[in-house]
């Protein structure tokens, strides 16, 4: 008797946690299919009284540009980010000593004050940057990757130490052993080893880039040159648009989506080494 | 304090499905009877681990079923068994000895009185009265197993099990423990199987010792027959140190031809041995071997000369490329490079089939 | 191929000195056992010697050159790991390739040497495999191949046998002397097992707490234990120290055990000792009589078959003695035997020092 109840209880709590989740999915999903005029007229949750595939459509055409912008700047970013990161990490590791166990602890730290602190004094040295350089870098694609670059490292680097400091000391000892260079280490045994950890680290890095929105927000004017923006974009001052937006949202949001259904089990397995249940 | 149990495996199979499908155990059939003190004794991977965990209900066999005293507890849990276990590393708890010792009785339910009175008998048992205040996380390997052993203890098990307990202690505390054991073992009378790899631990303390090799139980018997009576050439070369000799050999007139050393038997062995083929191997313990200047069977090299502080190993090969090894006192005044010649004493002599099973 | 030279290490972890001013010599072309039980500091000078670890004081020198600050790296040191260590995603040949081609050495020439090697280890037959696919004896083959491979100043070997099966340490104690002195170099291997220091080595360091007690010539050594604590644990099996007071000393001495009372021949100690000593007697000087009428009466603690062997752990009149049986011997815990203890072979130690006083032969 005692064994149903708990079974009984889980059972509710998941069911209910459960709707929480789906019911927006389901709003997004049924409100990417409804004509502006079903949108506006019947609540939320109605389904579509007939599915209006234009709208999906019309919201991919508008979203393209910003999409592709968006890859641009986030895809390289992201990997010269994580690879940065994890030759720091690393040369972190082999340093050893006080180095080891006061400079991670102190980058974690940077990474805990809300961007929303930083983001203004940033911009203020993007300008003057600008200035002295005499290169445009407000509001341009490349000068929002070097603002994702620089506030996203130290994120990078944080989780890669962590990934590297799980990794059999002797293994990297017995290739300094034999004779091979730190670069080489890192190379040949060190990258290898660090696998799954690696990618893992590159798709939570590339998510979150992807779905950073208060950045590309002050680094830029408009609404093309990152897709956050442009799925906002559709708020307005006379009303929103919210087939279209659904739309637009449940397109934006496929990328992520597909790179955990398609790379999702290296994420896993990366996350396994915390626990040691990689070698 | 005793609950003696008569465990039978019966028929037990066990294949593993991950992370690879791996045979773990074929066929095993054993009996322990209650109050004996049995071995486990195989090299890593040979399935006493797997086994064990069986007998304690950690695992399901694919195929067979574990008695107790005649009930078929093959689906009940470790708990329902009332089997008590020791793993490799000591599993202590954030606390004193006294309530490690204590928990279990605790978690039954039992007065504190009843719990002080059986907590003193069986710490001044193991050994280990005057630490009972102590915090067992403070304590050495060595005190961590006998806290360990304890707590088994106190729950009165219908069966002890041992994982190689002393597998992860330093020599002098493992000589300790395994007196210890033993001593544990006459007190208490509860029917004890221990799991090792090391002959030595398996032979001082278990009348009865399966050699386990590749899953399956080659022989279930005394210290003594194991080693004068291998049934097995693997259990002629495990049990030992070092293990037994091995000849490859033909059958020939008179006798068996092992390369360029011949062994000469009586008509009625030859007889024996046509019927069972041509080609045998056979063995001779290290500690057998005559060697000497005069004649013997046969000359041979000493290559390596192997000092080992209680003895001395020679390696000695003849020209055949015949090789075998010679244990013999620190004194024998044999050095690298010198000739000698060998003897087999009859009696010690075994001969098995091509396949390794025991003939004479 | 060089001498390598410690001098007075320090070192410190946390609370734990590890460390205390150890020196030794390990000559070129010899094989130095550094042998001493578990936490004795074997493991922390070895990682000083192949630059994985900088000690707080002392240094280290190969072939007359200090070598103290130089990384790992640029020390050329064949190094055994006690986990073997051998890269999980290569396979065994890319494993024992591994230094040389840190050296940049031509493929032919990195072919022709990893051959030799596992031809050498007998392991010429696992190379395209990777190491979760063998077994740990074959492992450790690869982990000892790798360092052999190349031209090292020192190879260094970390308690290599040390996590196998004893049938598969016992197999190999043999042939690894054999293969170690065909391969040449100066070799350091660390051990805590005595008889495997005999069977491989040439030269002893004795450590024990972070202290060299002993070295030598492994023989000497092991025959005459300069104190208490390298008998004790330099031995196999350990010898038995009991407590004993000198009664006399005309040309021999006699000391007084309690249960009996021996008369050591030719055993001449300094005048300042007299009264309390500390006497050594090897299990494999105590025999176990079965009939006969000589003796000392004694009870069976435990029999403990090593195998082919037996010690047996005595009572006598309150004090433990171990005796060792060269072959199976069983007696029930409680039964009774007499034993002979040879006078001719005792070792006596200064009661206060501990150290050696007499030794025999």
């Amino acid at each position: 008797m005692k064994f149903k109840l708990n079974v009984l209880v889980a059972t509710v709590i998941l069911v209910a946690t459960s709707t929480l989740w789906i019911l927006p999915l389901y709003a997004l999903v049924a409100g990417s299919v409804k004509s502006l005029a079903d949108a506006m007229g019947s609540p939320l949750l109605d389904l579509p009284r007939i599915p209006d595939f234009e709208t999906i459509v019309r919201a991919f055409n508008a979203l393209a540009g910003s999409m592709l912008n968006t890859a641009i700047i986030a895809i390289p970013a992201t990997f010269i980010a994580v690879l940065i990161g994890s030759l720091a990490a690393f040369a972190i590791y082999l340093r050893g000593g006080r180095v080891a166990n006061y400079v991670p602890p102190l980058i974690a730290i940077t990474t805990y004050i809300p961007y929303q602190a930083l983001i203004v004094p940033l911009i203020s040295l993007i300008r003057q940057a600008e200035e002295v350089l005499k290169v445009p870098l407000y509001d341009t694609l490349h000068g929002l990757f070097i603002v994702f670059l620089i506030y996203y490292t130290p994120m990078a680097t944080l989780l890669m130490f962590i990934f590297t400091n799980n990794l059999p000391r002797e293994i990297v000892e017995a290739a300094l052993v034999d004779g091979m260079k730190p670069m080489t280490v890192y190379r040949r045994v060190v990258l290898p080893l660090l696998g799954p950890g690696f990618v893992a680290t590159l798709i939570f890095m590339l998510v979150q880039m992807w779905n950073n929105f208060f950045i590309p927000l002050s680094m830029t004017r408009g609404y093309e040159k990152h897709i956050t923006l442009r799925i906002f974009s559709y708020v307005g001052q006379a009303g929103t648009i919210y087939n279209e937006m659904f739309a637009a949202a449940a397109i934006g949001s496929l990328p992520p989506l597909l790179i955990f259904v398609f790379l999702g089990r290296y994420f896993v397995r990366g996350l396994l080494t915390f626990t040691g249940g990689g070698r | 304090m005793i609950c003696v149990v008569n465990v039978l495996v019966d028929n037990v199979s066990h294949t593993y499905t991950k992370p690879v499908v791996t045979v773990a155990l074929v066929d095993v059939n054993l009996e322990f009877k209650h109050g004996g003190f049995y071995a486990l004794l195989g090299p890593s991977g040979c399935g006493k681990t797997t086994l064990m965990k069986i007998i304690a209900g950690l695992l399901k066999p694919t195929k067979g079923r574990v008695l107790f005293d005649g009930t078929d507890v093959t689906d009940w849990p470790p708990r329902k068994r009332n089997v008590a276990m020791v793993f490799q590393f000591p599993v202590v708890y954030e606390m004193s000895v006294y309530d490690n010792i204590a928990f279990p009785l605790r978690n039954y339910g039992y007065s504190e009185s009843y719990i002080k009175k059986k907590v003193y008998e069986v710490s001044e048992l193991v050994g280990i009265k005057d630490i009972l205040k102590t915090p067992a996380s403070k304590l050495d390997p060595a005190s961590r197993q006998k806290v360990a052993i304890a707590r088994a203890l106190v729950r009165e098990p219908s069966v002890f099990l041992f994982d190689e307990p002393l597998s992860n202690l330093d020599p002098l505390s493992r000589m300790e423990l395994r007196v210890k054991i033993k001593e544990l073992q006459r007190t208490v009378k509860t029917t004890m199987i221990y799991v090792t790899h090391d002959q030595a631990e398996a032979l001082t303390l278990a009348d009865y010792i399966a050699v386990m090799n590749e899953g399956r139980v080659l022989q279930f018997d005394t210290p003594a027959n194991l080693y004068e009576y291998p049934r097995n050439t693997f259990v002629g070369f495990f049990i030992g140190n070092p293990g037994m000799n091995f000849l490859n050999c033909e059958l020939a007139e008179g006798g068996l031809k092992c390369s360029d050393v011949f062994y000469p038997l009586s008509t009625k062995e030859v007889e024996v041995l046509s019927g069972r083929g041509s080609e045998f191997v056979l063995g001779i313990r290290p500690e057998y071997i005559r060697v000497g200047r005069e004649r013997g069977l046969f000359k041979a090299k000493c290559i390596v000369r192997e000092e080992l502080g209680t003895a001395v190993l020679l390696h000695l090969e003849t020209p055949g490329g015949v090789l075998v090894k010679a244990k013999l006192p620190p004194t024998v005044d044999v050095r690298e490079g010198e000739e000698v010649a060998v003897d087999f004493p009859r009696e010690k002599v075994r001969v098995f089939t091509k396949s390794g099973d025991l003939i004479f | 191929m060089v001498d390598v030279v410690v001098k007075d290490l320090y070192k410190k972890y946390r609370r734990k000195e590890a460390l205390k001013g150890v020196s030794f010599e390990a000559l070129e072309g010899k094989i130095t056992v550094l042998f001493g039980p578990v936490g004795a500091g074997k493991t922390t000078t070895l990682r000083i010697i192949a630059g994985l670890e900088r000690p707080d004081r002392g240094r280290v020198f190969f072939g007359g050159a200090d070598v103290t600050d130089r990384p790992p790296q640029e020390r050329n040191v064949g190094l055994v790991f006690q986990t073997f260590a051998l890269y999980p995603h290569l396979s065994v040949y890319e494993n024992i390739a591994s230094p040389l081609r840190a050296q940049g050495l031509p493929q032919s020439e990195i072919d022709e040497k990893v051959r030799r090697v596992a031809e050498m280890l007998r392991i010429s037959d696992i190379l395209e495999k990777g190491p979760a696919e063998i077994s740990g004896g074959q492992r450790q083959r690869v982990a000892i191949a790798r360092a052999l491979v190349k031209d090292a100043a020192v190879y260094l070997f970390d308690e290599p046998l040390t996590n196998l099966d004893y049938k598969i340490r016992e197999a190999m104690r043999g042939e690894l002397r054999k293969i170690l002195k065909e391969r040449g170099g100066t070799m350091i291997w660390a051990t805590p097992d005595p008889q495997e220091a005999l069977a491989l080595g040439d030269y002893v360091v004795v450590l024990h707490n972070g202290v060299v007690e002993a070295q030598g010539e492994i023989h000497e050594v092991y025959n005459r234990p300069r104190n208490t604590t390298v008998a004790k644990y330099f031995s196999y099996p350990s010898m038995n120290l009991i407590k004993g007071v000198v009664k006399s000393r005309e040309d021999g001495v006699l000391v007084d055990l309690g249960f009996t009372a021996l008369k050591v021949p030719r055993a001449k100690l300094p005048e300042e000792v007299a009264g309390e000593v500390v006497v050594g007697i090897r299990p494999t000087d105590i025999k176990i009589l079965l009939a006969g009428e000589h003796g000392i009466w004694g009870t069976v603690v435990l029999t403990e078959v090593l195998g082919s062997e037996t010690l047996v752990h005595l009572d006598v009149a309150g004090t433990r003695l171990v005796a060792h049986v060269p072959e199976i011997f069983r007696a029930p815990p409680g039964s009774s035997v007499r034993l002979l203890i040879d006078p001719g072979r005792v070792y006596l130690f200064d009661r206060s020092t501990g150290e050696l006083l007499h030794a025999p032969g």
